[in-house]
């Protein structure tokens, strides 16, 4: 009898204890206390996205000037050219076009991915804004660039409803191209048709 | 003459283990020159802390008679337990839960005691073997521990001021020079020791590992004494969990794997008899540290993780077998001195 | 309500149900104040399960006990303390791997605070053992003591309580010497003095005539009888003790046994006790060819001893064996099987059988080795013997794989029986064969002891019951106190001859020494 209130009382004191020693917040508040925000990408990208759009046109050169050999990762470029063939695929979901540069004679074949998923990494990889350092880890340095990917859908491809009646019309591009093989793609960051 | 000379390896016999230590303290301290330094030794003593207060608990258990496999587990529950309260606290509907760390302590030191608890519980009150009972809940911590994160590591136990839970590390950060688990198992011994001779239920403990009938016919409850010893040694490997996990500064599920063994081995050859009835917690401490010696001072000599494997099973065996010897002639010498009585 | 100033403690009508036995029924009995209350009666009759009862140690299946007026359930040994009663167990109750203090005052440990008080303990058990004239030092460990010096702290735990009203002593001499028994005795007596009442158990009657005041006896877990020591004789005693009801009608023998030659002969088989004294002393017995020899004998006095150096359980004795006309060395209990001796042991539940294993493999274990083919068991030829055994023998079975517990206590005997016949024995050791059988299985035992006697085999029956020795013997060693005090044979057996000779042996001392 004696013991079992002494372990009552010992019950109650750890309750007592550990319930004086606790802190309750609200789900998902943590960085309010830590000071730690939570990475978020795509507020990231938001912020980010007139300063690369920007440094990218800066910095984009005539296609004809390159060695498209040495395009690799990824380069900015600008050009105009003529669209050959609008593509749709997944559902509406891959849609690109294919076209063929001003005074472009080589063997590449150029298309410009015009999403809503857009493949690769080439605008995160040609801009100069963010580092992958200034990231905790690789998630969320590729979480970046799929925040950036969005970016382009939302500011320059989505605003200009593409649709397959462009084929054969002038289009002047601004963009991060990458080459694979004897392929070029485009990712857009302005773009417009005349 | 014989008499004097079987007294003299009687008493070279008693004190065996610590002898042991002694001259494995002074081989490894030839075989390599850093041995002795300050920074080894405190290596070391971290090292024994953690096998020494698992072979605490595991003393208690012993002398009763039984046997605690799951203690290893509870080392690596625990660990996860602590470090997911750390680092994603304890959500609740919409609310989530940060303790002090203090707080956590006495949570996951009630935690180790629970499982000893049901360890006890199913041994005495349903009758299950303690080897398949402990095996069991090996296996249940082991799986609870990697279900907790998936399998993956807390790697942030450091906590957030902001949240009021920093201070963990402490455990496994040295105070004064010396490694903060040195402390804990410093105080443990010193309790237990205590607990075993100098308390009304350190005796129950040798009683009913010596002789269960008749502890019962004493009035003793015997159960109740067999679910404490578990107790303890849950409550024990609890703070491994602590401690381990404070000293790597990351929760792995995989931790203490296999350290009941080192514990038991510890135990044993510190004199505790497998069969119950006798055992001293100074032997333990002494068994944790020739474990401990053997482990670190071969890596330091570059004796291969094989052949460690090998040395450290021969001088298990070895340590039971002296123990057998020493029985046999304690049994001699007593049958001897009552002749000469008659 | 029962009251009666003269009684401490008063059972009424106990009943104690074991799983398929009735250890105790029906039993009241009478602790009476400041008196050595006594309580005989043969192994098995009901003694320690009653005290048990009385110590808490187990609880009654039925049947009150009343204390100081009122109604006491003792639900564990601390209750029963609680009252102020103690016992000293039949079997040695200590902890070898401790000191003798410890042993004292176990579970009544003197504490300063929370922690013990080693000085206090120490100076306590002193005190005691000073009492008990046994000034062994405190901190020896008991098991380096001489079985006589732990019996001393075993009493020595009883007397550390001042609240002292009941101290049961189940056989507690059994293992003193004759000087540690009269230091006991005056104990006994000193503590009477001091108002304390005692049930004193023993099978050695010339102690109970000495010490005991009142004495009760049980058999088969009835009540037979109780009276003043004042007013009985030993005679009284064994009567009482092995009963006078069951008649059983004497076989005749076929064999004329003058012309058969011995089997087997021993000639000084003496046996040492532990702590001194012969279990055995000089037994001089021989056994012919088809013979029933029975060996009769108060409990202790070393029956079942004789088996046991038979089988080499007892590699300790000395003495000659003639088997067959040679010299024998005994050798191991398998050396003894192959040399054709068979045993059915006294204990059937744990000498006899494997609880685990179904009826047939319990018949055939001795024997397995004469069912093989190769090195494999050979099943249709251990089936084929084990149903002949069963048909021989009458047993009552249902399926031969069926658990050995199904069966009833005779028919378990029947099979223990079985399987030592299946070893093909030329000697047959019967060691109580008829314990704890109805009266219909006895009578059947008998007939097979009888029956095979017939056909040549030769047989040694031990037995306790004065009307069973009688009617299936053709001869009777009579052993008393490890001497063979009698050789009845024809009309000398004789109720009168064998009870005479069987406490024959007691007080003389020599195995008191």
């Amino acid at each position: 009898m004696k013991a079992k209130i002494i372990g009552v009382l010992i019950l109650v004191a750890i309750v007592a204890f550990v319930s004086n020693q606790v802190l309750v917040i609200e789900k998902g508040t943590e960085g309010q206390y830590t000071g730690v925000v939570a990475f978020d990408a795509n507020a990231s990208s938001g912020s980010d996205w007139q300063h690369i759009a920007a440094e990218i046109s800066g910095n984009a050169v005539d296609i004809n000037t390159l060695d498209l050999a040495e395009l690799g990762a990824g380069k900015s470029v600008k050009f105009k050219a003529t669209v050959e063939e609008f593509t749709s695929k997944a559902n509406g979901k891959r849609n690109s076009i294919t076209i063929k540069p001003e005074n472009y004679s080589g063997n590449y074949k150029f298309t410009v991915q015009l999403g809503s998923i857009y493949s690769g990494t080439a605008i995160r990889d040609v801009q100069t804004v963010k580092k992958f350092g200034d990231f905790t880890n690789q998630t969320e340095w590729s979480q970046y660039a799929k925040a950036l990917n969005n970016q382009v859908h939302e500011n320059v491809v989505a605003p200009l409803g593409i649709n397959s009646e462009v084929k054969g019309k002038n289009v002047n591009i601004t963009g991060a191209a990458t080459a694979t093989g004897s392929e070029v793609l485009i990712t857009p960051v302005e773009m417009s048709f005349e | 003459m014989k008499k004097d000379n079987n007294q003299l390896v009687m008493t070279l016999l008693k004190g065996r283990t610590f002898i042991v230590l002694i001259l494995l303290v002074i081989f490894f301290s030839f075989a390599s020159s850093s041995f002795l330094s300050l920074n080894t030794l405190t290596m070391v003593a971290k090292h024994v802390a953690l096998y020494g207060i698992l072979a605490l608990g595991m003393t208690f258990v012993i002398i009763t008679g039984g046997i605690d496999l799951s203690v290893g587990s509870v080392v690596g529950l625990v660990g996860m337990l602590a470090g997911g309260l750390i680092q994603e606290g304890f959500t609740f509907g919409d609310k989530t839960l940060y303790f002090t760390v203090p707080a956590i302590i006495v949570l996951m030191l009630c935690v180790g005691c629970l499982i000893g608890w049901i360890n006890g519980i199913i041994i005495t009150k349903l009758n299950v073997a303690a080897f398949i009972t402990t095996l069991g809940t090996m296996y249940i911590c082991r799986g609870l521990a990697n279900l907790r994160s998936n399998g993956a590591t807390f790697a942030s136990i450091g906590g957030f001021e902001g949240l009021g839970n920093v201070g963990l590390k402490a455990l496994g950060a040295d105070w004064l020079g010396i490694p903060a688990g040195v402390y804990v198992f410093a105080i443990l011994s010193f309790m237990a020791a205590i607990l075993l001779n100098k308390t009304p239920t350190g005796w129950h403990f040798l009683a009913v590992g010596g002789n269960e009938k008749s502890a019962k016919l004493s009035g003793i409850k015997s159960d109740q004494v067999k679910i404490w010893a578990y107790i303890i040694s849950g409550f024990c490997a609890a703070w491994i969990g602590l401690i381990n996990t404070a000293q790597l500064s990351a929760a792995h599920p995989a931790s203490g794997d296999g350290w009941e063994m080192n514990a038991i081995a510890a135990t044993v050859l510190g004199g505790t008899s497998m069969s119950g009835g006798s055992g001293t917690i100074i032997g333990t401490i002494v068994g944790a540290f020739v474990i401990g010696v053997i482990n670190d001072g071969m890596t330091m000599c570059g004796v291969s993780e094989f052949w460690q494997k090998i040395i450290r099973g021969a001088v298990i065996i070895l340590a039971v077998i002296i123990d057998q010897t020493q029985r046999n002639l304690q049994a001699k010498m007593a049958l001897q001195a009552r002749n000469e009585s008659k | 309500m029962f009251d009666d100033p003269n009684v401490v403690l008063h059972c009424e009508k106990i009943d104690k149900i074991y799983p398929g036995t009735k250890a105790l029924d029906q039993v009241s009995f009478d602790l009476l104040k400041g008196k050595v209350n006594v309580l005989i009666g043969e192994n098995g009759a009901g003694k320690s399960t009653l005290m048990k009862m009385i110590a808490g140690i187990e609880q009654p299946s039925a049947g009150k006990m009343y204390m100081d007026g009122e109604e006491v359930y003792f639900k564990d040994t601390n209750a029963a303390r609680a009252r102020g009663i103690g016992i000293i167990h039949q079997e040695l109750s200590l902890f070898q791997n401790l000191t003798v203090y410890q042993n004292i005052f176990m579970n009544h440990e003197k504490t300063k605070g929370f922690f013990l008080d080693d000085a206090q303990h120490i100076e306590g058990a002193k005190k005691i053992l000073k009492r008990l004239e046994h000034e062994i030092p405190p901190d020896t460990l008991v098991g380096d003591l001489r079985v006589g010096q732990q019996q001393m702290v075993e009493i020595a735990r009883n007397l550390v309580e001042d609240d002292l009203r009941v101290l049961i002593m189940d056989e507690p001499t059994s293992s003193l010497s004759a000087a540690e028994v009269k230091v006991l005795f005056k104990i006994m007596r000193e503590l009477l003095e001091q108002g304390l009442s005692i049930v004193y158990i023993s099978h050695r009657l010339e102690e109970i005539m000495e010490i005991g005041d009142h004495v009760t006896i049980l058999r088969d877990g009835k009540y037979v009888a109780d009276a003043d020591i004042k007013d009985i004789t030993l005679e009284w005693i064994v009567e009482n003790m092995v009963g006078k009801n069951t008649q059983y009608h004497r076989f005749t023998r076929s064999i004329d046994l003058d012309k058969s030659e011995k089997i087997l002969e021993v000639k000084n088989l003496s046996l040492p006790k532990t702590g001194g004294g012969w279990l055995l002393d000089s037994v001089n017995m021989y056994l012919k060819k088809g013979e029933v020899l029975g060996i009769y004998g108060l409990l202790g006095a070393g029956r079942s001893e004789v088996f046991e150096c038979l089988m080499g359980m007892r590699p300790e004795h000395s003495g000659e064996v003639i088997y067959n006309g040679k010299h024998m060395k005994i050798g191991t209990i398998s050396d003894q099987l192959n040399a054709g001796f068979a045993i059915v042991p006294e204990d059937r539940q744990r000498q006899g059988l494997v609880q685990s294993l179904d009826i047939c493999k319990n018949a055939s274990l001795a024997s397995l080795s004469d069912f093989t083919t190769g090195f494999l068991m050979n099943y249709p030829a251990e089936e084929k013997a084990v149903d002949e055994e069963i048909k021989e023998l009458h047993i009552k079975v249902a399926d031969k794989h069926l658990p050995i517990l199904s069966l009833s206590g005779g028919n378990q005997q029947k099979v223990v029986i079985a399987k030592g016949l299946m070893t093909k024995p030329t000697v047959l050791l019967m060691d109580e064969p008829s314990r704890g059988i109805d009266i219909g299985a006895k009578t059947e035992v008998f007939e097979i002891i009888h029956e095979f006697s017939e056909r040549g085999l030769s047989i040694i029956v031990i037995s306790s019951e004065l009307k069973e020795i009688m009617a299936i013997a053709d001869r009777i060693y009579v052993l008393s106190n490890g001497k063979c005090t009698a050789e009845l044979s024809g009309s000398t057996i004789t109720e009168d001859n064998l009870v005479h000779a069987s406490y024959a042996g007691l007080g003389t001392g020599k195995s008191a020494a």
